[in-house]
């Protein structure tokens, strides 16, 4: 008919449904991720520009910088691994179960969540100190975790709990019974139902809520350092060393360190991400 | 094969099986047949082990099965909604039962592909192997389903409501498909259906069941032709009812009068006149035995003609007419015509209150 197609014909990048306001809608969303979040760190980028290249280096990649990389990021993947665990059994009780007491245990999930940061921190310390309650428990032994690196991970464990919990409880709940069932008839036992077709079901979201708890704890600031101790180069994790550099007044070396984890931080994250993609696209595409 | 012995079962006090009883031999295909809320459901999760019975016995092969758990029964099971799982190809879940045997009996990988391979042919989706569950057709999951209970060699084959979630060409295809499977495959059978086409034309036997009881045990024919109750009569089709007084082998109606042989002793009760829609036939009013009914809506069904009717009491009637009669018949709206059954059953009204369960009704044969 026409020659040429219509302008809209090319820019459409994919068909926007029965809901009008396509172009708008991305408009804003673009617009909003914009000002909420990219400009803000682009800044950092920005800043870190300024910097020389040896200097930069000097500064994101220095002894002490690193060994708060490794605290961070490692601290908050061993935080995340246990949450993912303990997450499933713990939604995985709340699903299947009844009991008394159970709507105090459901927000007691949720605390970590409301709790001021600070208030956790300085409860996590009290608690896990060498004359606290657990921590005069575990002194004897010989384990100290309050002022240590496993301090660390005891505070990003307890501000990620409900990550998992939440994204895996309503999907546990959505699982059909009469596929158990349905396994059961086949003549799988309880493990092999628990292994081969719940886990395989609640795995992405059981990989979201890892993800969120990673970041979640990658991110902790206020409870890991009245925990931590923050000893240069043992307990000290990189968002510490971001305000110290601050309160010396080098912000480039603070924006350095900052765009070090932002962008490890994000990669991470996108392959996170893009591992729940490929396990979706296995059984939808 | 299948022996059920006093099964009951009680939920909070409601009771969804009463002392049910029902053998089902070696080979058979049998259709629980009810209204939701019956228990045909619960009585085929009883059998697979999914429920547990609070009274009587399930004895499969004449050993008692009534402990074991449905891990341990042997039976095949195939849900409503499929039950498929989901994160598994085709081929995964029809080897699913295959590989979590116990490494003793467990078949090789190559033992398995074989088998799996030849039950997806079976089923007609060997090229469907690779797919997963969400990318198939409610009927190419209905087959896959099939094919997975069937591969763990089932003592049973229990099927749930298994055409229930599919359009009606698809149903009738692949009811008329089970069915030569079935007896190609020589498998014992039960499954549990709201429809009765569906029970009559799949089963070599059909139970009718209302209210967690079993209301007629037959086959097919048996239970279309002899009715033991209303409830059945009304459950195997539609059905227009006229009331009457049965008096000494007589039923006595606003313009009828057949005798009714059967109930010779009957002095004077309220009986109830059944009649299918398909054994009425029109003719002018006033004539002999027939009831006096005005013409209402008329619609064309494909071959056949439905006429809608009011009796002389303002009860609604129905009429089937083929295509030719009622073109030949030129009814109009608001005219008056006579009615008359060709073949009616007769209960008394005790009947229909559930009182007096072994009068069993009787047929009328009108002669005009």
């Amino acid at each position: 008919m026409s020659e040429k197609p219509p302008l809209a014909w090319k820019l459409q990048i994919r068909s926007p449904g029965v809901l009008p306001g396509f172009g708008p809608a991305l408009g804003f969303t673009l617009l909003y991720l914009g000002l909420i979040v990219l400009i803000p760190l682009a800044g950092v980028f920005m800043k870190t520009a300024g910097m020389a290249w040896d200097d930069f280096l000097g500064k994101a990649f220095s002894p002490r910088a690193l060994a708060a990389y490794r605290l961070s990021f490692g601290g908050a993947l061993i935080a995340a691994t246990i949450n993912a665990l303990a997450g499933v059994l713990v939604a995985w009780v709340l699903v299947r179960y009844r009991f008394p007491g159970k709507k105090v245990v459901e927000a007691a999930v949720d605390l970590p969540f409301a709790l001021p940061t600070a208030v956790a921190g300085i409860a996590l310390t009290a608690i896990y100190a060498p004359n606290g309650w657990i921590g005069s428990l575990l002194a004897p032994l010989g384990l100290k975790v309050a002022f240590t690196p496993l301090g660390v991970v005891v505070a990003m464990v307890f501000v990620g709990l409900p990550f998992v919990v939440r994204t895996v409880e309503p999907v546990l709940r959505d699982f059909e019974t009469e596929v158990e069932e349905a396994a059961h008839s086949l003549g799988a036992g309880r493990g092999q139902i628990f292994w081969r077709v719940i886990l395989p079901g609640i795995l992405p979201a059981m990989l979201t809520g890892y993800a969120l708890a990673f970041a979640r704890a990658l991110g902790e600031y206020g409870s890991v350092i009245f925990i931590a101790g923050n000893m240069p180069g043992v307990s000290e994790i990189a968002p510490l060393l971001i305000i110290i550099q601050l309160e010396q007044y080098d912000y480039a070396g603070a924006t350095a360190i900052a765009s070090v984890m932002l962008v490890a931080a994000f990669l991470l994250l996108i392959l996170i991400n893009s591992l729940q993609a490929w396990r979706r696209s296995r059984h939808e595409a | 094969m299948i022996d059920i012995l006093n099964v009951t079962k009680i939920f909070n006090g409601y009771v969804a099986l009463n002392s049910v009883s029902l053998n089902v031999k070696e080979g058979e295909l049998v259709a629980l047949l009810g209204p939701s809320g019956s228990g045909k459901t619960t009585l085929l999760r009883i059998i697979a082990g999914l429920e547990r019975a609070d009274g009587g016995q399930i004895r499969f092969g004449g050993e008692d099965a009534t402990g074991l758990s449905a891990r341990d029964r042997q039976v095949g099971f195939v849900f409503q909604h499929y039950a498929l799982f989901r994160h598994m190809t085709v081929f995964d879940n029809v080897a699913f039962g295959l590989r979590v045997r116990p490494r003793s009996t467990r078949p090789s990988v190559e033992e398995t592909r074989i088998r799996v391979m030849e039950l997806l042919d079976l089923v007609h989706i060997a090229h469907l192997g690779g797919r997963y569950p969400t990318q198939l057709s409610g009927g190419q999951r209905q087959r896959v389903a099939l094919a997975r209970a069937l591969a763990i060699e089932p003592r049973v084959l229990l099927l749930d409501e298994p055409f229930g979630a599919l359009d009606a060409q698809v149903r009738k295809d692949l009811r008329r498909w089970l069915r030569r499977l079935h007896d190609s495959l020589g498998l014992t059978g039960v499954f549990v259906t709201h429809d009765q086409e569906e029970a009559l034309e799949v089963a070599d036997r059909v139970v009718v069941m209302s209210q967690g009881t079993f209301e007629q045990v037959g086959t097919p024919a048996e239970i279309y032709d002899n009715p033991v109750s209303p409830f059945v009569y009304r459950f195997l089709g539609n059905v227009n009812s006229l009331s009457c007084r049965v008096r000494y082998g007589r039923a006595v109606g606003e313009g009828f009068d057949f005798p009714a042989p059967e109930f010779e002793g009957i002095r004077d009760a309220a009986g109830i006149l059944f009649v299918r829609p398909h054994d009425l036939e029109i003719t002018d009013p006033g004539q002999g035995n027939s009831v006096t009914a005005t013409v209402g809506h008329q619609t064309i069904l494909g071959p056949i003609a439905r006429v809608e009717l009011r009796g002389p009491r303002g009860e609604d009637l129905e009429v089937e007419l083929t295509r030719a009669r009622h073109a030949e018949l030129g009814l109009e709206g608001g005219a008056k015509v006579g009615i008359v059954p060709r073949r009616a059953r007769l209960f008394l009204d005790e009947a229909l209150h559930g009182a007096e369960r072994d009068m069993n009704g009787a047929d009328i044969r009108a002669v005009s």
